[in-house]
């Protein structure tokens, strides 16, 4: 079933139940019919019954008259005492013995029948209301004479009726009226032979008049009980016929009600399953779709998998090369450093030499240049040594000796060794030696090396309180605790610690000497024999360091992790540069302007609107708004602005055409215009446009924020412009370096030599680099980043030699701030690093320094790098 | 096979300037295939013959080939944290009276997750009782999606993800149709664009990029890997330095700018633009 048949539903019912209520009527009438039939029935009967009643109370009465004439007739008559009442009958004249006399005197005379009966119903008629009268057609007695009826049924005797009878009124009183004939018997003819009548002919007749008042009220109480019945039934037969008729029309309804029902729920049923249906398929469709996205996701995957594994291969080969180099790179390492040791070797003996022989010869200082060559030559070399140990663990030359030893021996000598050092500091220095500490076997002198370094950096890095050492064991192990109160290590700093060329921080080798490489040794040798060593500090605090060693050797442990590989890597300073890179992006920004520059923008399109509203008005600019092109003319019949921003599709008059009219307008003519359309612009718009000369054509979608504002200042005929506070700044900075370059004069200066402002954190390199610029040049000393840049706002360097490893702030750093300050802008910047690579010189001059010299420092180099930049 | 495929999305792209060229093989394959059966067709070439000869079979195949499921807050632990990051830029912006967010669904479909992320910012602003200029420009190919999307017409399937609270406050039920509120609708801008489109680098409708925020999710997996990158290009150029960028699940960002996002969020693959 569709659903608009419901609709149609409740129209049926109507004629169905009008229908009904025919019917339901047709009954009662057909009801009241039979019941009125029925009564009529009944009443006719009724009427009948009384009628025969009536009858056979007449035909009693006549037959008992005639009985009685009957009897009379057979008797001949009888004799009755004659008096008033009953004279003699004259019409009995001719019979003889008429009258008598009884003995007794008394007179009597004869009543034939047909006297006596009327006699007896003259006298009692009135009596009992029921009148008989014998009557002929030829009566002996005129007054017995028929009445018209009597006549009239005598008549109809003749012609053989037996019985004449009928409802009439009698003497004004419905009455029955019966007459039957009276037929000559033989006794009759004692008195009527001389009429000529022969037995059997009709002598004449007697009528009986019943009067039918009487029945007819018996009749009518009857009648009445009988409608009242009827009345009553029809009553009750109607009540049954409409309550049946309500009851069919109810059940009618709750049928149809619920037919209805049934039919809407159907039609609900079948509204939700077309619905559910839908839904099903839009499922579906989702589901599909969904599958599809799947498998997009898992192709990609799939494909990403492939390309990881590709990647994996790569990565396995490039591993492969890695370890390759990395023996490689160790056994040139372990070759080299042999081969270094030489030449240094014979560096720091003459170096010696000249100490001893020549100390008196030379002046101070260049006794001071000796020391430091003497110095950093026993730098190298322990630093050699330390690469060629670290070399030889990693190429696997590192050979091991296993003795059983005593630890509480080796502890104790090295205790012994740094007792000077320990008593210098004013420290305390405790060991805690488990008495019955077994022996251990193991490499006496490497771990020796181990102890003899963790403890003297112990020792090293504290300067106030001591260093305690706990050695404990079990059966498999023995543990070493080495707890000082020094220094510390910061916590990112931690978790390299044992890497090579660590040294917490950079400026620390200044106090603390050392190649940095100690730690990570001790680590690689202690594995090698078996055991590990780990490290808990707190920065500032202490630091301890625990060592297991087992008591037995099992082998090497595993190496996970540290290689040598890993701490070449040119991370670290490759980071501090990619920092700088992007503070040097942050802060080159583009300058705010603020002016109450009054923009109008043609435009149709609300969210544009609202979007150009939002960035203009921040910015500063006051901008007006038409929605089209008709409205734009009739803005700026009134008001000029100072430029235009101006869609291009525009319902009515569009872009192009507002461009001409402001163009063809004398007062507008000069009003810049910005283009902002999405319109991709075919040839002839760009001719269109061109000829009618706008200043900015942006498309968009095709346009940063930052160079929208650009485009329309540059459309508004501004260039990117410097704040006047900033040429205040500039005016003011000019004096103060005025007359800080005279102060800065004052020191052990030479006047007028260039001043070169030297940033290097390692004394012996500003040592070295004073030395050569010393002649030529005044020279500012600054030991960190810093300080550096302070005394580069304060005293106007001619030059910077600038150092990229620095603490406090770094080179790159440094140099972000010098080139983005107008004061210092203009001072050249060179870089002094280590690293020579060609992508780091890059890296560098990408910072913003102007040029770059690499250590070691070549001097002629160096004096005409400074020179160049000078001249410039 | 291939070549067949390209002759009938050429023949859709002159027809209806809809381009699929771009779209990962498999994926055009197994969608245009599933035409066969409803044009009984057997191969692609029969069906190519088929579309050559009904006009009205181009609806068809750009209704499949341009299906998309999404639903309110799909995936709502991304959105969660979509959530929050998306709270840290707003009171970021408020401190430096910065009145406008910017924010693109790309690949919006019927608008379910940019309407998502306007209940979220609705929310957001609300709840730190500040005012701004919200702009989520959503944008998809297909245009009966936008068409729907416009209206902003949901079913209960499509909304099994939304809070009941949100439910009650923006949406108005109509039988078994939910509305979304005025104020949410007007927060996004729903346009056509082709992610493709070689005039513009974000929707024209936006003018600049600048986005605080992009969407992108499950539109790069329908792509080759060319097009990704040409994809990703926009995507990475619409958005403000600091700005995000969410990708599905099997989304990352392509190797030219692997470097220039960093990941935010260990499981989702939300970016922050370097």
């Amino acid at each position: 079933m569709k659903y608009e048949d419901i609709e149609e539903k409740p129209d049926k019912s109507e004629p169905r139940r009008n229908k009904l209520m025919k019917y339901t009527w047709c009954v009662v009438a057909a009801w009241t019919l039979i019941l009125v039939g029925l009564l009529a029935r009944d009443l006719a009967k009724l009427g009948q019954a009384t009628h025969n009643l009536a009858i056979r109370e007449a035909l009693a009465h006549f037959q008992k008259d005639e009985a009685f004439r009957f009897w009379a007739a057979t008797h001949g008559g009888f004799y009755v005492p004659t008096n008033e009442r009953t004279p003699p009958n004259p019409y009995l004249a001719h019979i003889p013995e008429r009258d008598i006399e009884k003995p007794s005197g008394m007179k009597l005379t004869l009543m034939n029948p047909a006297y006596a009966l009327r006699q007896m119903n003259e006298e009692f008629a009135s009596t009992y209301g029921v009148a008989g009268h014998i009557t002929s057609l030829l009566p002996l007695r005129p007054e017995n004479s028929p009445d018209d009826w009597e006549h009239q049924a005598l008549e109809s005797f003749e012609t053989g009726e037996v019985e004449v009878r009928e409802f009439t009124k009698f003497e004004g009183k419905s009455s029955l009226r019966l007459m039957r004939p009276l037929i000559v018997q033989e006794g009759c003819l004692k008195c009527h032979a001389h009429q000529g009548y022969a037995i059997g002919d009709v002598r004449g007749g007697v009528s009986v008049s019943v009067p039918l008042a009487a029945y007819i009220t018996e009749k009518q109480k009857a009648a009445a009980t009988h409608m009242l019945s009827y009345a009553l039934i029809w009553i009750f037969g109607f009540a049954t016929i409409i309550r049946g008729s309500y009851i069919i029309k109810k059940k009618d309804f709750e049928r149809e009600h619920a037919q209805k029902m049934l039919q809407e729920s159907y039609a609900q049923l079948e509204i939700r399953v077309q619905e559910r249906t839908d839904d099903l398929a839009r499922i579906n469709q989702q589901l599909e779709a969904q599958a599809e996205e799947l498998r997009g996701q898992s192709e990609e995957l799939q494909n990403q998998t492939e390309e990881l594994k590709g990647q994996n291969l790569e990565l396995e080969m490039q591993r492969n090369q890695v370890e390759e180099a990395t023996r490689l790179k160790s056994e040139f390492l372990s070759n080299m450093s042999h081969e270094l040791r030489t030449p240094l070797n014979s560096i720091m003996a003459l170096s010696r030499v000249l100490i001893m022989q020549a100390k008196d010869k030379l002046s101070e200082e260049e006794n001071n240049y000796l020391e430091i060559v003497e110095r950093n030559g026993k730098q190298l070399l322990s630093l050699i040594n330390d690469i060629l140990d670290l070399s030889k663990i990693e190429a696997g030359k590192m050979d091991f000796y296993l003795q059983t030893i005593s630890l509480k021996t080796i502890l104790n000598n090295i205790g012994d060794s740094l007792q000077p050092i320990v008593r210098e500091k004013d420290l305390y220095f405790k060991m805690d030696i488990a008495d019955d500490l077994p022996m251990i076997e193991t490499d006496d002198a490497k771990l020796h090396q181990v102890l003899q370094n963790i403890i003297s950096n112990s020792v090293k890095f504290t300067e106030k309180g001591g260093v305690d050492i706990l050695v404990k064991y079990n059966s498999e192990k023995v543990c070493l605790t080495i707890k000082d109160t020094g220094i510390g290590i910061p916590e990112d700093e931690l978790p390299h610690i044992f890497e090579e060329f660590r040294q917490v921080d950079g400026t620390s080798s200044r106090l603390y000497e050392g190649t940095g490489l100690g730690l990570a040794i001790a680590k690689k040798l202690i594995r090698n024999l078996g055991g590990d060593i780990q490290v808990k500090s707190k920065f500032e605090e202490g630091s301890i360091f625990i060592v297991t060693l087992p008591i037995k050797w099992h082998g090497v442990a595993d190496l996970p992790g540290i290689s040598t590989f890993q701490a070449l890597r040119p991370e670290p300073e490759e980071k501090i540069i990619l920092a700088g890179l992007e503070k040097v992006r942050k802060t080159s920004k583009a300058e705010k302007i603020k002016s109450e520059t009054r923009i109008l923008l043609v435009e149709d399109n609300e969210t544009t609107v609202i979007q150009m509203k939002v960035v203009l008005e921040r910015e500063g600019y006051k901008l007006d708004v038409t929605r089209d092109g008709r409205q734009a003319l009739e803005y700026i019949k009134h008001t000029i602005p100072d430029g235009i921003i101006l869609d291009l599709m525009m319902p009515e008059v569009d872009g192009f055409e507002v461009l001409e009219k402001i163009r063809n307008t004398e007062a507008t003519r000069r009003i810049p215009v910005l283009i902002l359309t999405a319109k991709n612009l075919t040839r002839e718009d760009l001719s269109r446009l061109s000829a009618n000369h706008i200043q900015q054509l942006v498309q968009k979608g095709d346009i940063g924020k930052e160079k929208l504002l650009f485009k329309i200042q540059l459309m508004l005929g501004n260039e990117p412009h410097i704040k006047e506070e900033e040429k205040r700044k500039k005016v003011k900075d000019k004096v103060v370096k005025s007359v800080k370059q005279i102060r800065s004069n004052r020191t052990t200066q030479i006047e007028g030599l260039p001043r070169v402002l030297v940033v290097e954190d390692n004394p012996d390199n500003m040592t070295t680099i004073k030395a050569i610029l010393k002649d030529d040049y005044n020279v500012l000393e600054a030991y960190d980043g810093k300080q550096g840049l302070n005394i580069a706002r304060t005293e106007l360097p001619d030059v910077i030699l600038l150092d990229i490893a620095l603490p406090k702030m770094d080179g790159m750093e440094v140099v972000n701030v010098v080139k983005n300050s107008e004061e210092l802008k203009n001072i050249p910047v060179i870089a002094v690093t280590a690293r020579a690579m060609k992508a780091d010189r890059d890296i560098i001059m990408a910072a913003g320094f102007d040029d770059y010299i690499s250590k070691p420092i070549d001097q002629k180099l160096l004096l005409k790098r400074i020179e160049k930049w000078l001249r410039r | 096979m291939e070549k067949n495929i390209n002759k009938i999305l050429n023949y859709l792209h002159d027809q209806r300037s809809y381009d699929f060229t771009g779209n990962r093989l498999s994926m055009l394959e197994r969608r245009i295939s599933k035409r066969f059966f409803p044009t009984e067709t057997e191969d692609f070439e029969e069906y190519f013959q088929y579309l050559l000869k009904n006009q009205q079979e181009l609806d068809h195949l750009i209704d499949i080939l341009t299906i998309n499921v999404s639903s309110f807050f799909r995936d709502p632990h991304i959105f969660n944290h979509v959530e929050k990051i998306l709270s840290g830029i707003i009171t970021a912006k408020s401190e430096c009276k910065d009145h406008s967010l910017r924010i693109w669904s790309a690949g919006c479909a019927s608008g379910e997750e940019p309407y998502s992320v306007a209940l979220i910012v609705a929310e957001l602003l609300e709840a730190e009782k500040v005012a701004m200029y919200v702009n989520i420009f959503a944008t998809d190919i297909d245009k009966k999606a936008v068409n729907k999307a416009q209206k902003g017409e949901y079913k209960t399937n499509a909304l099994r993800d939304v809070k009941s609270s949100i439910l009650n406050r923006c949406f108005k039920v109509d039988k078994d149709i939910f509305r979304i509120d005025e104020p949410i609708k007007n927060m996004v801008n729903f346009t056509i664009y082709d992610l493709l489109d070689k005039y513009s680098f974000v929707p024209p409708e936006s003018i600049f990029g600048n986005f605080d925020m992009a969407l992108c999710r499950n539109v790069l997996i329908y792509f080759n890997p060319d097009f990704q990158e040409k994809i990703f290009d926009k995507l990475y150029r619409s958005l403000n330095t600091g700005g995000y960028l969410v990708l599905g699940e099997a989304e990352f960002p392509s190797e030219k700018y692997k470097n220039d996002f960093r990941r935010v969020h260990k499981s989702y693959k939300i970016y922050q633009k370097r």
